[in-house]
C-alpha cells in the first residue's frame, strides 16, 4: 500500500471539510479523486502531504505513519498544487532547480534531473524564460515539472489541467501515463470525467466532504443499472425495421421519430451488430449512429444529484 | 457607489493596519505639536574640582541665562564638536585659594573654534573671575572679608530685570503652520498608499472584470478617487479637531477656509497617488516610486524646513511642487488672509490635480498590467 | 544547507526586480547629493549672525555712558548691534516682528540710584521663544552688570582708591569641528543609509506572506525541509538583500561623494548588519500582527518615513527644538545613526555599545513577537 487513510476528519471552524474518509491506494495505481467544487478534495490532499493538520484520523504513507514531518516520507512525494505555485520572477530552470534542491539534489544529479523534468514537460527550450512570461499551458507544465524533478514515488496532482487548451491537456495526460509507467503511483483529481476515465484504474468520488463511492471504473458503473441507448439516423425508415429490430435479443424497445430510430437495449447486451444487420436487411443506409453507454458522468449524477462541473 | 463602499470595506478589513494607519498621523502630529519649536539656550559644562563657595557662586551666576549640563570630562570635546555643548569650564583644585591669596590663576575653558556663539559666556565668566580677583585684592587675603565682598557682589546691587513681552499668538501660529506641513506630508504618503488598492485589483485580475462590467472605466476611476478622498478628508478633520480642541491651536480667522484648502489638496494628493500607481505594475515598484516622488516633494515644498534656507535654484524648483503652494496658501490663511487671497494658489493646486488625473486615468497605462 | 539555498534564491529574486531596486537606491543617493549640497549651512558651525537689540536710555547718566562703551567695545560689537529706540512701544513692535531680540532700558535715575548705593536695575524686555538669542543677550548683560557690581563692591569695601584691574582669567582651548563633525553630505549619507535599511522592513513584511500568496507555501510544506529552515532561509535572504543595499550606498557615497565613513569601517558594517536584522525583524513582526501584506506594507513605509523624520534623517532634529530632539531618540533609526556617528567621529564607545545592544534587544523582541504571531498553516 502506498497510501492508507483511515477516518480522516478536517474542520474549518464548524465546517466539516473532510468527513471521515478512508482510502487505500496500491503501488503503481493511477487513482482518481472526483468531486464537485468544494467537495473537500484539496483539503484531503493538504492533510495527506502535511500542509494541514487533520483533526482526526490516521495517514500512512509507504506503510509508515505520517504526521507531516517525516522527511524520509516527504522525499518520496511530489505535489502539483491546484493553484500555480511558482516564483514568477525566476526562470523555469531556476524554479525547478530551487525545488529540486529542497529535496537534497546536488551537482550533476541536480542538473540532469532538472533537465529531465524540463524536457519531460517540454519546457527545456524555454528554460531561460521567466515563469511569468510563459503561456497558461506552459505555466501548468512548469507547475508539474517542479513536482516531479525529484522523481517521487507518489505524485499528487490536484487538477493539473484546469484552464488550458486541449493540446496542452493531451500532453499532460500523456505525461501522467508515462510517469505512471516509470513506476510512480499517482493521485489525480479532476473535474473532467473523460480524463479520469482515460487515466485512472480506480476512482473515489467525494461530495460534501464524504467519500460516497470508490472502486474500479466498472465497479462504479455497475452501481447503476441503466439501459444502453443507440440512436440511428437513417436514409429511409419503414416499419418492418422496427419489427425486426425488436426481435433482436436484449432489445427492449424501438421507436421511430421521422428518420431517427432509437433502440433501447439491456445493459451489456452486445447486440449492436445484429441491429445493424436488421437495418441493412431493410435496405436503409445508416447516416449516423450514436451509442450512449453508462459513463462516470451518469454514475456521478445518480450518486450526487449534481453534475461535476457547474 | 458600489466601488466606494467596497473600497472602504476592503480598507477596514485588516483592522490592525487600518487603525494604525488612521492613528499614526494623528499621534505623530499631536506629539510634534507638543514637542516642536523653541530653541536650546546656550549650554555650559562646569567641571568643578575646587568645590568652594566661590565656585558655586560662579555656577549659580551662570544658571542665569544658560543651561548647565552634567557632563563627564572626557565627553566634553565630542559634545562641543557635535553641537551638544557650547562651552566648558574646568575649575582646578586650589583655584579659590589662589584667588584669595592674590596669586595668578586661570580657568581652563574649551570652546569650538568655528563659532563665536560662546563669547557671551566667556565674557560673563571673565568678568566674574576678574571681579573676584579685584575683590580679593581689596580684601587683602582675608577670606572672611573676601566672601563678604563676594556676597555683596552676587547680591547684585545693580541687576538686570528680565521681563517677557510675550505675544503667545505668534508662537502657536508657527506651530500650527508646522503641523500643517506634517499633515501635507501625511496626506501625500496616505494617498500613495491608498492607491495600492488599484494595484491589488490589477494583481487579483479583478480590474479587467470591473472594466468589462457595466461600470465604465471613468466611473471606476472616479469612485476610487472618491473613496480615498473620503478617507483622507476624515483624517484631516480629525487632526484639525485635535489641533483645535486639544492643543488650542490658532488656526487663523477662518477654520472653514483652511478646510476648503485642504479639501482641494486632498484631491491633489489622491490624484498624485493614482498617477503614481498607474505608472507602476506591482506593489514594491509603486512603493519605491511613490517615496521617490513624495519625499523630495515634501522637502522642496517646505514640510520639514523653511524654504528660505535652501539655495535659490532649489527654491525656484520648489515652485513646481503642489506642496509649496498649499503651504504658502495655509500660511496666508493663518495670518488673516481670505479665500480670495489664496485664489491663485487654489488655481495652481487644481491645475496640478488636473495634470495628475490625466496621467492617472490614462487607460492605456492602466491596462498595461 | 537547505536554508542557505532558500536564502540564495530569496536574494536572487529580490535583486531580479532590479527596477525597484534601482529606484530604492536612487532615492537615498539623490537625497544625499541634493541635501548634502543644499543644506551645507545648517551643518557647518559658523559665526552666528549679529544679534540686534533695542536700547532705550532714560537715564542719561554715567551708567548710560559706560553701557554704551560696553556695547561698542570690540568684542561685543562683533556679535551684537543696537538700535536706539524712541519708545518702548516702538521697540516692542520691532521685537514682535522679529527685527530685534530684546529691549534694554536704562531707567531714569539709574545712575543716581547707584550713586546713592541703593538697589537699581536695568530692565530687559525679551521674547521667550528664542531661547538661544535670549541666552546671548542675557549672558552679555550679566557680564556688564558683573563689572558694575564689582566696582560698587570695591567702593563699599573701602578700597576707593583701588583701580579696577584687568587680569588674565581664562586659558581657552579651541577644538575644531573640521573633520571631527559631519558635513551635510556626511550627515545625510548616514541618515539616508539607515533610512534605506529601514525600508528593508518591506522584505520582512513580504518574506513569509509572499509564499502564501504565491501558493509556494504548499510546496515548501510538502518538501522534506523544516519549517524553521524555511523561515531562517527567508530571513537570511531578506537580511542580506537589505544589507547589500546598504553596502552599495556606503561604497557609492565613499567613492563618488567622498563621504567620510571614518576609520573603523568594520564597525560601521556591523552596525549596518545589525540594523538590517532589526529592520527585517520589525517588518516580519508588523506583517504578522496585521493581515493583508499590502496594507501592512503601506503601513511600514509610512512608519519608516516617520521614524526617519523623528531621528532627524531629513533634517537634523537638533534644529527642531530640544523636545523634538528627545522625541527622536525613540526612533529605531536613531540607534543606528548615532552608533555610526559615534564610530566615525570618535564618540563615546560606551554609548555606541549601548546603542548596538539596544538594536539587538529590538531584534530579539521583534523575532519573539513575530514567532508568537506566526500563523503557520495556509488558512
Ligand atoms: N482555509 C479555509 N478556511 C475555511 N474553509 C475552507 C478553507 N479551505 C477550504 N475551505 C472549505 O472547505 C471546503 C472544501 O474545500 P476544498 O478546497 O477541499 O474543495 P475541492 O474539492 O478541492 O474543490 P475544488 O474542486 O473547487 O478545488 C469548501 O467548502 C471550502 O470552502
Ligand atoms: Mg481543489
Amino acid at each position: 500500500m502506498v497510501v492508507e487513510i483511515k477516518d480522516l476528519v478536517k474542520r474549518y471552524g464548524d465546517f466539516l471539510a473532510v468527513d471521515n474518509i478512508s482510502l487505500s491506494i496500491d503501488d503503481g495505481e493511477i487513482f482518481g479523486l472526483l468531486g464537485p467544487n468544494g467537495a473537500g478534495k484539496t483539503t484531503a490532499i493538504n492533510c495527506m502531504i502535511g500542509m494541514q493538520k487533520q483533526d482526526k484520523g490516521q495517514i500512512k504513507l509507504f506503510g509508515q505513519d505520517f504526521t507531516g514531518r517525516e522527511g524520509s516520507i516527504k522525499k518520496e512525494i511530489g505535489i502539483v498544487p491546484q493553484d500555480l505555485a511558482l516564483y514568477w520572477d525566476l526562470t523555469c530552470y531556476e524554479n525547478v532547480s530551487f525545488f529540486a534542491k529542497l529535496y537534497g539534489l546536488k551537482d550533476g544529479l541536480l542538473r540532469s534531473r532538472v533537465q529531465e523534468a524540463l524536457e519531460f514537460t517540454g519546457l527545456w527550450d524555454r528554460r531561460k524564460d521567466l515563469a511569468k512570461k510563459l503561456s497558461g499551458g506552459m505555466k501548468r507544465r512548469l507547475n508539474i515539472a517542479c513536482a516531479i524533478v525529484h522523481q517521487p514515488k507518489l505524485i499528487i496532482m490536484d487538477e493539473p489541467t484546469v484552464g488550458i487548451d486541449p493540446q496542452s491537456r493531451n500532453h499532460i495526460l500523456q505525461s501522467v501515463k508515462e510517469l505512471n509507467k516509470k513506476g510512480s503511483t499517482i493521485i489525480y483529481t479532476s473535474h473532467y470525467m473523460e480524463e479520469v476515465e482515460e487515466l485512472c484504474s480506480r476512482i473515489a468520488i467525494m461530495d460534501h466532504g464524504k467519500l460516497i463511492a470508490k472502486g474500479t471504473k466498472e465497479e462504479l458503473k455497475a452501481f447503476i443499472t441503466v439501459e444502453e441507448k443507440t440512436e440511428f439516423e437513417l436514409s429511409s425508415v419503414n416499419y418492418t425495421i422496427t419489427d425486426t429490430v425488436k426481435q433482436v435479443s436484449g432489445v427492449k424497445d424501438c421507436v421511430v421519430d421521422g428518420s431517427r430510430l432509437t433502440v433501447i437495449s439491456e445493459k451489456n447486451s452486445r447486440n449492436l451488430s445484429k441491429i445493424i444487420d436488421c437495418i441493412s436487411a431493410a435496405e436503409a443506409d445508416i447516416l449516423s449512429m450514436n451509442i450512449e453507454k453508462p459513463t462516470l458522468e451518469t454514475v456521478f449524477l445518480t450518486l450526487t444529484g449534481r453534475t461535476l462541473r457547474d | 457607489m458600489t466601488i466606494l463602499i467596497n473600497n472602504l470595506k476592503r480598507l477596514s478589513r485588516d483592522k490592525f493596519t487600518f487603525i494604525v494607519m488612521l492613528l499614526l498621523p494623528i499621534i505623530f502630529i499631536s506629539f510634534s505639536m507638543y514637542a516642536m519649536g523653541g530653541s536650546t539656550p546656550l549650554r555650559v559644562a562646569i567641571i568643578d574640582k575646587d568645590n568652594t563657595r566661590l565656585t558655586s557662586m560662579l555656577t549659580e551666576g551662570l544658571k542665569n541665562g544658560t543651561d548647565i549640563l552634567e557632563v563627564q570630562e572626557q565627553d566634553i570635546k565630542q559634545m562641543l564638536i557635535n553641537g551638544k555643548l557650547d562651552y566648558a569650564v574646568k575649575i582646578n583644585e586650589g583655584f579659590t585659594e589662589a584667588i584669595i591669596n592674590g596669586r595668578d590663576t586661570k580657568l581652563e575653558t574649551m570652546s569650538l573654534k568655528e563659532t563665536n556663539t560662546s563669547i557671551p559666556i566667556k565674557l560673563y565668566i571673565e568678568s566674574f573671575v576678574n571681579s573676584s580677583k579685584n575683590i580679593a585684592a581689596a580684601a587683602k587675603g582675608n577670606e572672611g572679608e573676601f566672601y563678604r565682598g563676594m556676597e555683596l557682589y552676587v547680591s547684585n546691587m545693580v541687576s538686570a530685570d528680565y521681563q517677557s513681552i510675550e505675544n503667545t499668538e505668534r508662537d502657536t501660529k508657527s506651530n500650527t503652520y508646522l503641523s500643517l506641513g506634517f499633515m501635507v506630508m501625511f496626506m501625500l504618503f496616505m494617498s500613495t498608499n491608498a492607491a495600492t488598492l488599484v494595484l491589488e485589483d490589477k494583481y487579483l485580475k479583478t480590474y479587467g472584470r470591473v472594466l468589462s462590467s457595466p461600470i465604465s472605466a471613468r466611473s471606476y476611476f472616479m469612485q476610487n478617487l472618491l473613496s480615498y478622498i473620503v478617507i483622507t478628508f476624515i483624517q484631516v478633520c480629525v487632526i484639525f479637531a485635535i489641533l483645535i480642541f486639544v492643543f488650542k491651536a490658532d488656526m487663523g480667522p477662518s477654520i472653514g477656509n483652511i478646510l476648503v484648502l485642504f479639501l482641494v489638496f486632498a484631491l491633489t494628493s489622491v490624484a498624485l497617488g493614482l498617477a503614481v500607481s498607474s505608472l507602476t505594475n506591482d506593489l514594491r515598484q509603486n512603493n519605491a516610486l511613490s517615496y521617490l516622488i513624495t519625499i523630495p516633494l515634501c522637502m522642496l515644498g517646505g514640510c520639514f524646513w523653511p524654504r528660505d534656507i535652501m539655495p535659490s535654484i532649489l527654491r525656484q524648483l520648489s515652485n513646481f511642487t503642489p506642496v509649496t503652494w498649499v503651504l504658502s496658501a495655509s500660511e496666508k490663511l493663518l495670518y488673516g488672509g481670505s479665500l480670495a487671497d489664496i485664489g491663485s494658489e487654489l488655481m495652481i493646486l487644481l491645475l496640478f490635480t488636473l495634470v495628475f488625473m490625466i496621467v492617472g486615468s490614462n487607460k492605456n497605462i492602466m491596462m498595461k498590467a | 544547507m537547505k536554508a542557505l539555498n532558500i536564502a540564495y534564491y530569496t536574494i536572487l529574486r529580490n535583486f531580479r526586480d532590479y527596477k525597484t531596486l534601482l529606484l530604492m537606491l536612487a532615492l537615498p543617493i539623490m537625497l544625499i547629493a541634493t541635501m548634502g549640497s543644499a543644506l551645507g549651512s545648517v551643518f557647518t558651525p559658523g559665526d552666528m549672525s549679529v544679534t540686534t537689540i533695542c536700547y532705550l536710555d532714560e537715564d542719561k547718566g554715567f551708567m548710560s555712558q559706560s553701557f554704551e562703551e560696553f556695547l561698542e567695545s570690540e568684542e561685543i560689537s562683533k556679535m551684537m548691534q543696537y538700535k536706539t529706540a524712541a519708545s518702548k512701544e516702538e521697540a516692542f513692535e520691532l521685537i514682535k516682528d522679529g527685527r530685534a531680540v530684546a529691549l534694554i532700558v536704562l531707567p531714569a535715575n539709574l545712575s543716581e540710584d547707584i550713586q546713592k548705593g541703593g538697589k537699581a536695575s536695568i530692565e530687559v524686555y525679551n521674547s521667550k521663544y528664542s531661547s538661544f538669542r535670549e541666552s546671548i543677550v542675557q549672558s552679555t548683560i550679566n557680564g556688564f552688570v558683573n563689572g558694575t557690581n564689582a566696582q560698587l563692591v570695591l567702593r563699599q569695601m573701602g578700597a576707593v582708591s583701588q583701580e579696577y584691574e584687568m587680569f588674565d582669567n581664562i586659558e581657552e582651548t579651541a577644538v575644531t569641528a573640521e573633520g571631527n563633525a559631519p558635513r551635510a553630505i556626511d550627515y545625510y549619507a548616514v541618515t539616508m543609509l539607515v533610512m534605506t535599511i529601514m525600508y528593508g522592513t518591506g522584505y520582512g513584511n513580504f518574506a513569509m506572506k509572499e509564499e502564501k500568496r504565491l501558493n509556494t507555501s504548499i510546496r515548501l510544506a510538502s518538501a522534506p525541509v523544516n519549517y524553521l529552515e524555511v523561515v531562517l532561509g527567508k530571513l537570511a535572504g531578506s537580511v542580506v538583500s537589505v544589507f547589500l543595499q546598504g553596502m552599495v550606498i556606503i561604497a557609492f557615497t565613499k567613492l563618488v561623494f567622498n563621504v567620510n565613513w571614518g576609520g573603523s569601517l568594520g564597525l560601521i558594517i556591523f552596525v549596518c548588519f545589525s540594523a538590517s536584522l532589526m529592520s527585517v525583524g520589525l517588518g516580519m513582526m508588523v506583517s504578522n500582527l496585521g493581515k493583508n501584506p499590502q496594507a501592512t506594507g503601506g503601513l511600514l513605509n509610512l512608519g519608516v518615513s516617520i521614524t526617519t523624520f523623528l531621528a532627524g534623517g531629513y533634517f537634523p532634529s537638533s534644529q527642531m527644538g530640544p523636545a523634538m530632539e528627545k522625541l527622536g531618540h525613540i526612533s529605531p533609526n536613531y540607534l543606528a545613526q548615532q552608533a555610526m556617528f559615534n564610530t566615525i567621529y570618535g564618540g563615546s564607545t560606551a554609548q555606541t555599545t549601548n546603542l548596538i545592544i539596544t538594536i539587538w534587544a529590538i531584534v530579539i523582541a521583534a523575532f519573539i513577537i513575530a514567532g508568537l504571531t506566526e500563523r503557520r498553516s495556509a488558512n
